[in-house]
């Protein structure tokens, strides 16, 4: 099946700025995709671009195999979307707000009544429908952002940055509710800039910086794209300065550094790092605490990518 | 799109400087103008309009004359207060003293001669008005003079007394204005028409700026929300102004009430025509707050409301809604430019009620409809114009 997201060679500039530089994207049917990028890399740009909220200097944009444009309302009809500012009349309630942005896809008053009910229903409002916005906490007025961007069901949803400023209970129930849409065939594009969420959600991310794409994959395969395979952490006990060089000098080692009493290894691939590192420590008299391996996350990658981390 | 409307209306009526401007400061301002004009409405007498004779052979004698001198005569029903001149060109003179509004005189024929004030030389706020009295009556008086002058030869006091001789004008197509005019007098009724004028051009205009630039994705999230939905942008717009009209209507309705039936204006009996009035007058009003709006201005919501109130409140100078000094320069104004009671809303409001209460015909008030249609059309079709191009981009 063709492709649900498909930007070919997308030039963006506001006045000086460059904000998408010849970006390429596609996403498959049944992806979460995310974009992950630090804040002013150009994701919501990204999105307007493709919403056509915003006008481009260059490049194709075609949803469900067809070329977009602003009045474009069947396509339209097939998207949601989360905006990343909240966007709800203050004065409608929770409900009101839900039917009135349903109302803009769906016509028919009985099947909109159920989608709405569905909908509170998704976002966990139900003890909030007859609240206006204003007396909402933070994630819960997030949830109702949500809730009317997808209340009418849409092939595609993008959602951009729906977890920023939300507590945790908030954000896990929101992540849960992606992955269920998705479950149901929606296709979903996910930016943010927090890894983790990236990481356990999305099925493929595209890390993007300054406008342009860096690596696009399976988080696997954004792992495996990179030098370092494994990551050490040691709890060191009076390390000096000699230990560490010594350290630093084992082949498999790409870098270490020593914070805090913790010593933090990037190393290649391979299958005795951990044991490698030990020896010398041990060899040393250095005394070891708490031992952890974990394999490279997307902020390492950024970070071997661009040099620099991705929340700087 | 109905949708769009009940949320629309529903939005508006949740909206605090809605609420404020709408119905709490129209209720504010009829309350005020009753008691302040409340003065005026219960003396019950208008200022009898200055009018310069010419008294030659032609002038006594003739039944225009005792007409005259009848009106003229002291009471609280006095219509005229007439002065004597030799000549045409010393009642001329008074004229551009601005002591009088116009000037009589009878030909050979016996046929009343007019001479108003030309554009430019009142003294009085009225002058219109005034001119129109003195014409009536001139006219009034000729189209029934073989009536006129009969009763004077058969029974020479039956019109000593004023009203018989209003009664007797009112005849005359155009008179019998000026009879209501006599038993209500205009400056009030001036002041309320400017009121309601003011108050459709600030709801429709508030509610409308408000509505659209929720609807505008440069100016609004809500809008670049709305802008990537599923529905047009055109029909979206649609039910929104359609939302905006039905609460500016109900709003200024709301005010014609209170002042028809709480400060007992006078519509002249009108009251369905001015509801035509009032839905056009609210229709453009709410199509100069699109416009508003739809303009590719920096600043929000806010700057746009602040700059409308302030837009409405100065044109209502020009309407006379401020006093004497107010109506003074609003007739100045529409002297100097004619155009201006055409262009400018709240004026040509105002004249829209002041039409149908002054004038017998209809013509005129049709007249006044249609420029607000026209407006209103002009100016949806320029908002529709800028609205179709915008992105989210300038915001
Ligand atoms: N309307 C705008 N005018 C000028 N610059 C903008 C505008 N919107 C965004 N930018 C700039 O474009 C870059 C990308 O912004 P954005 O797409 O919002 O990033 P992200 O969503 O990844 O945080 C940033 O440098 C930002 O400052
Ligand atoms: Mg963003």
């Amino acid at each position: 099946m063709a492709n649900v997201v498909c930007v070919r060679n997308l030039v963006k500039r506001y006045g000086d700025l460059l904000a998408l530089d010849h970006f390429d994207l596609s996403i498959a049917p049944g992806e979460i995709f995310g974009l992950l990028g630090p804040n002013g890399s150009g994701k919501t740009t990204t999105i307007n671009c493709i919403l056509q909220l915003l006008t481009y200097d260059k490049g194709d944009i075609e949803l469900f195999g067809e070329p977009m444009t602003a009045t474009r309302y069947d396509l339209k009809r097939r998207i949601g979307v989360v905006p990343q500012q909240v966007a709800v009349f203050d004065e409608l309630t929770v409900r009101e707000n839900i039917d009135y942005f349903c109302s803009l896809y769906v016509d028919d008053r009985q099947r909109r009544s159920r989608l709405v009910d569905e909908a509170v229903e998704f976002v966990g409002l139900g003890d909030f429908v007859r609240f206006r916005p204003k007396k909402l906490s933070g994630g819960l007025l997030r949830r109702l952002n949500i809730a009317c961007g997808i209340a009418h069901l849409p092939e595609l949803i993008f959602f951009d940055e729906p977890t920023v400023a939300v507590d945790p209970q908030s954000r896990a129930s929101i992540l849960d509710g992606i992955r269920r849409l998705n479950n149901e065939g929606t296709t979903v594009v996910y930016t943010s800039h927090y890894m983790e969420e990236v990481e356990q959600l999305c099925t493929r991310v595209m890390i993007m910086d300054r406008g342009r794409p860096l690596a696009t994959g399976t988080v696997e395969e954004l792992q495996r794209s990179i030098a370092t395979g494994e990551k050490i952490r040691v709890d060191v006990d009076g390390m000096g300065q000699a230990t560490l060089d010594r350290v630093r000098a084992l082949p498999h080692v790409l870098s270490a550094t020593l914070e805090d009493d913790v010593l933090s290894c990037s190393c290649e691939n391979g299958t005795s790092n951990l044991s490698e590192v030990l020896a010398v420590l041990t060899a040393d008299g250095v005394g070891c605490g708490r031992i952890v391996c974990e394999p490279p996350t997307l902020n390492d990658i950024f970070l071997e990518i661009t040099g620099r981390e991705l929340r700087d | 799109m109905a949708r769009t409307f009940w949320t629309t209306v529903k939005i508006l009526l949740k909206t605090p400087s809605v609420l404020i401007w709408c119905i709490a400061f129209p209720l504010f301002m009829a309350v005020m103008f009753t008691a302040m004009l409340s003065g005026i409405s219960s003396d019950g007498s208008v200022d009898p309009v200055p009018v310069a004779v010419v008294r030659d052979e032609s002038w006594d004698g003739s039944g225009f004359a005792q007409v005259v001198d009848a009106l003229a005569a002291q009471g609280d029903d006095q219509l005229l207060d007439a002065a004597d001149v030799d000549s045409l060109d010393a009642g001329v003179a008074l004229i551009k003293q601005g002591d009088v509004a116009g000037v009589y005189a009878v030909d050979a024929t016996g046929t009343p001669q007019v001479t108003l004030a030309p554009d430019g030389y009142a003294s009085s706020s009225a002058s219109s008005l005034s001119g129109t009295i003195l014409e009536s009556v001139a006219d009034g008086y000729s189209q029934n003079r073989a009536l006129f002058e009969g009763q004077l030869r058969n029974n020479p006091t039956a019109l000593a007394n004023p009203s018989a001789i209003t009664d007797a004008l009112s005849l005359s197509v155009g008179t019998e204005r000026l009879s209501a005019t006599r038993s209500t007098p205009d400056e009030a009724v001036r002041y309320y028409y400017a009121l309601l004028a003011m108050v459709t051009l600030l709801v429709g205009s508030q509610t409308a700026s408000s509505s659209v630039c929720a609807l505008q994705p440069n100016v609004s999230v809500l809008g670049a929300r709305r802008s990537v939905a599923g529905q047009s942008r055109a029909r979206q717009l649609l039910g929104v102004i359609c939302g905006c009209w039905a609460v500016s209507f109900a709003s200024s309705l709301l005010t014609f009430c209170l002042v028809r039936f709480g400060a007992g204006v006078d519509f002249a009996g009108r009251e369905g025509l001015c509801l035509v009035g009032l839905a056009v007058a609210t229709l453009s009003s709410t199509a100069l707050g699109a416009l508003v709006a739809a303009l590719p201005l920096r600043g929000g919501a806010e700057t746009r409301s602040s700059m409308l109130i302030a837009l409405t409140m100065g044109l209502s100078t020009f309407a006379g809604l401020y006093g004497q000094p107010s109506m003074t320069l609003a007739d100045n104004l529409a002297r100097a430019c004619p155009a201006e009671a055409w262009l400018n809303p709240p004026r040509l409001v105002s004249d829209l009620f002041y039409s149908l209460y002054y004038y017998d015909a209809l013509a005129p008030f049709a007249l006044r409809v249609a420029a607000c249609v026209g407006i209103a059309a002009l100016m949806f079709g320029v908002s529709t114009v800028f609205l179709r191009r915008q992105r989210y981009e300038h915001l």
